[in-house]
């Protein structure tokens, strides 16, 4: 009878672990694309770094990325390529219908990155390492980068909030085609959890593209323009790119000489990083918290 | 005096014209008579101007036509189009004083004169009550008559050269047509300069004809003397019988050739 | 009436609706401006907000959208008498398609003159016009006798295609953030927030409105069809030819400013028409001027209408083109 009873327990055992059909009950990946360099960034924080077989063409952290394939990105995904290199998970933007239509029916698995708030980049980590069969180290790093945020968040507390315009993109060595953060999305969060006010917080879009008369009329007292590391400008253009806010000589930020560049990829890409990210937000603005 | 002198004229390779020549006098009303593809709107082209042969030459009143400006040569000169289109809702009015424009100077307006001669000719081809209608919307002959009307208001006392003026035209609008420039050379000693293949307009209207066939002159000289069955079988492939009513008409009777019509039953 | 007398009405008329879009542009805006503060001289400009916005931000803006508004309308007109084709645009032809294709080399490829406050890509989108222009006007010159229109219609809709494709090329590239900026740029922009591109594209709009004053008489002639205008006295290859270069050198000023807003090429000159006849010597001042009220009108609409968004430009006269243009079909019925 206990022969039996061991057996019967075994049974239920190996069917609780078992797969139930359609899915992964305890899942894992083992050769994994990554198109959103953000989660780049997360499989390697979360320990899956060596199941990684290939990234987006725009993805340059870490280093060993930089010897992997490249497989295209948002716009141009290179289908082809992904499926010959047999992965078992790739990691699309979660507008790329077509192109998860067409690795669903090759039979792989995908994971949809959806791009928005602070929050999500840790409720993103968890999910992934759940996804990957990392959760437990996903779960401890997205514990530290809360924990982190939190840290930056109480040593700008009680400071005055300077009213921030967030650049992130415009024409060169012109006011033309402007686009800040607007007051929604992880670039806004970061500026808050950094102890900045966004003067576009009270647009609930992404991105703004500011004119001329929402940028006088606003009064930033600080203006930043952040950009990826690797596009930094070439020392000659960076007090041309400056100078062009002069013409702007009302706003406080122009006039108190609070503009400036910052070219982090800490800052823009909502990935493992946002700690640093936010930290050096925090630096610029608060200099005198980090003393 | 209008005068083409061995006129050889190609667009391509091929000549359309070859060796013309002809003269029409002043106060004349000569026809250019030939089948389709014979040369007549090219040869029509050339004596206007428009186009430039490449052997021989044309010349008004003795000067080479290349020596007139182009403004000058419209002064005396206005060519009536088989048909005229309009890209946009013209008046009658404006159609017409659109012949004053070679008058006007660079910038000038046409003031008060231009218009009285606007509406005198528009008078003369009797289309004066049309003057405010749209020109899209008037019928195929009143449409001629108020390019006529043009012309006119372009050159009073000097040439005007019809490319096929009642080609494209119902019959009653043919006749009009046809009364209309008898009048007006008979009133106003406009010269008159008609390319057709309607034997009947040729005969009826024309004082001198130019008979041509591929390019080539086949008969030339008093429309008495070269209207000719002859002449006919050899430009257009067919016999005809000539008739002189007593009123002085010339009617044109055309039959099949002998052995039978070209096209096999 | 006469012409004269028509003429001076007309331009009356519609100079006034331009005067009072210009000055009552600048007056508007989704921002609320004090304007004892505007023109407060004791306070000096670099602290006053109020006058700053004034004029470097909604002045500018005015006089940019009367510029290109009274451009595209002009140069709709010459390309439809041009072309004999009221249905012909500013960008039938492949100039503006050349601009954008100038404009998004520089936007995707970080292009800059190294002259500061002027961006690289109005001058980028000049260059792309000026080389579309080149190579259709090359193109229907391959034809030995004059100049086609035709063949001018092929080569320009030939050329359209394929700059557009060339565009999308261009952008398959970009990074998304570029594509996003090339389709807004794509999509009209009037905040030009200095007078600098109106002073830079000053010259060829004098030029251009210089030879559409003397077009105006040819114009009329040639939509009589090219042999009746060239027995009516008029150099027709040449006419065509100042059409042709004028109204694409419009075309690519008013591109370079504002970027390729559509339909005001169009509209206007089919409501001028309606409203003055068709003589060009009235519906091209009377295009201008209204062109130019008609721009500033649908920007400050633009500016307005979401505030604090601000809709691109080209969105709201597409929104009226597009109805005007069923009610144009509906009505010819």
């Amino acid at each position: 009878m206990a022969a039996h009873l061991k057996a019967l327990t075994a049974l239920i055992a190996v069917l609780l672990v078992l797969p139930p059909e359609g899915g992964s009950y305890i899942q894992s990946a083992k050769r994994i694309i990554s198109l959103v360099p953000a989660v780049t960034e997360m499989l390697y924080a979360i320990g899956a770094g060596d199941r990684v077989v290939a990234v987006s063409s725009y993805d340059q952290y870490p280093s060993q990325v930089k010897a992997l394939p490249k497989v295209g990105a948002l716009i141009d995904p290179n289908v082809e390529r992904i499926l010959s290199l047999k992965p078992d998970l790739v990691v699309i933007y979660g507008s790329q219908d077509d192109l998860r239509t067409q690795l669903a029916r090759a039979g792989l698995g995908v994971f949809d990155y959806r791009h928005a708030g602070l929050a999500d980049v840790t409720t993103t980590i968890r999910a992934l390492g759940e996804r990957t069969g990392d959760a437990a180290q996903a779960r401890t790093l997205a514990g530290e980068i809360e924990a982190g945020l939190r840290a930056v968040r109480t040593r700008v507390q009680g400071k005055p909030r300077p009213r921030t315009l967030l650049v992130f993109g415009r024409e060169r060595l012109a006011l033309r085609g402007l686009y800040a953060s607007g007051g929604v999305g992880f670039l806004n969060d970061m500026l808050e959890a950094a102890g900045g006010t966004n003067v576009f917080a009270d647009v609930k879009l992404q991105a703004v593209q500011a004119s001329t008369e929402q940028i006088i009329a606003r009064r930033p007292e600080v203006i930043l323009e952040v950009r990826a590391t690797n596009s930094a400008f070439p020392s000659g253009d960076r007090d041309a790119e400056l100078n062009v806010w002069k013409t702007l000589g009302s706003v406080p930020a122009v006039r108190n000489g609070r503009v400036q560049f910052v070219f982090d990829d800490r800052i823009v890409i909502p990935g493992p990083r946002v700690v640093a990210g936010t930290e050096a937000l925090a630096r610029t603005l608060h200099p005198d918290a980090f003393k | 005096m209008l005068r083409a002198t061995d006129v050889w004229f190609a667009y391509d390779r091929s000549p359309v014209l070859r060796g013309i020549e002809l003269t029409v006098a002043d106060g004349g009303i000569v026809g250019i008579l030939g089948p389709n593809g014979s040369g007549k709107t090219t040869l029509l082209r050339v004596l206007a101007g428009t186009r430039r042969p490449q052997r021989g030459s044309v010349t008004l009143d003795g000067t080479p036509l290349q020596s007139f400006s182009r403004v000058e040569l419209a002064r005396r000169m206005a060519v009536v189009p088989q048909e005229t289109h309009l890209a946009f809702d013209y008046t009658v009015t404006e159609v017409t004083m659109m012949g004053r424009y070679p008058h006007l100077g660079a910038f000038e307006i046409e003031g008060p004169s231009d218009a009285a001669i606007v509406e005198e000719a528009l008078a003369s081809t009797g289309t004066l009550h049309l003057k405010d209608r749209l020109f899209a919307t008037l019928s195929g002959g009143e449409k001629q008559r108020v390019v006529i009307a043009s012309a006119l208001a372009q050159t009073s006392r000097g040439y005007l050269l019809l490319d096929e003026p009642t080609a494209s035209l119902d019959i009653s609008y043919q006749l009009e047509v046809a009364a209309l420039l008898g009048r007006l050379h008979a009133e106003r000693g406009v010269t008159i300069v008609i390319s057709t293949h309607d034997l009947g307009l040729a005969g009826t209207l024309c004082d001198r004809l130019l008979m041509i066939r591929a390019g080539e002159v086949v008969a030339d000289g008093d429309t008495d003397r070269v209207l000719t069955p002859v002449n006919l079988r050899a430009v257009f492939d067919v016999d005809t019988e000539i008739i002189r009513r007593p009123d002085g008409r010339r009617v044109v009777v055309p039959f099949p050739p002998e052995g039978g019509s070209h096209i096999q039953s | 009436m006469s012409l004269k007398a028509r003429f001076a009405k007309t331009v009356v008329a519609f100079g006034a609706m331009a005067a009072a879009a210009i000055v009552l542009g600048p007056l508007v805006g989704p921002t609320t401006v004090d304007f004892r503060r505007v023109f407060d001289m004791s306070t000096p400009f670099a602290d006053n907000p109020d006058a700053q916005i004034f004029f470097i931000a909604r002045l500018p803006r005015t006089l940019a959208g009367a510029t290109v508004g009274a451009l595209f309308a002009a140069a709709g007109v010459v390309f439809q008498g041009l072309l004999r084709n009221p249905l012909a645009t500013p960008f039938t032809l492949g100039v503006s398609t050349g601009a954008a294709l100038g404009a998004v080399l520089a936007i995707t490829f970080n292009w800059s003159i190294g002259i500061a406050g002027l961006s690289a890509v109005p001058v980028a989108a000049f260059a792309g016009s000026l080389m579309a222009v080149a190579i259709v006007y090359a193109l229907a010159q391959a034809r030995h006798r004059g100049l086609s229109t035709t063949v001018l219609l092929l080569a320009g809709v030939t050329m359209n295609a394929f700059f557009s494709a060339m565009v999308l090329f261009v952008q398959y590239f970009a990074s998304f953030a570029d594509t996003y900026r090339t389709l807004r740029w794509l999509m009209g922009d009037l905040d030009v927030s200095s007078y600098q591109p109106l002073l830079a594209a000053l010259p060829t709009t004098v030029v251009a409105l210089a030879a559409f004053a003397w077009l105006a008489r040819p114009l009329n002639l040639l939509s009589l069809g090219p042999d009746s205008a060239e027995s009516r006295g008029l150099d027709v290859t040449s006419a065509q030819r100042v059409a042709f270069f004028s109204a694409s050198l419009a075309t690519g000023a008013a591109v370079s400013i504002g970027g390729p807003i559509g339909f005001v090429g169009i509209i206007v000159p089919h409501l001028v028409r309606l409203l003055v006849g068709p003589d060009h010597r009235i519906v091209l001042p009377a295009s201008a001027l209204f062109g130019a009220a008609f721009l500033v009108a649908c920007d400050v609409v633009a500016r307005t209408i979401m505030a604090p968004v601000e809709l691109p430009v080209g969105i709201i006269t597409a929104l009226i083109g597009g109805p005007f243009f069923l009610w144009l079909l509906i009505s010819k019925r």
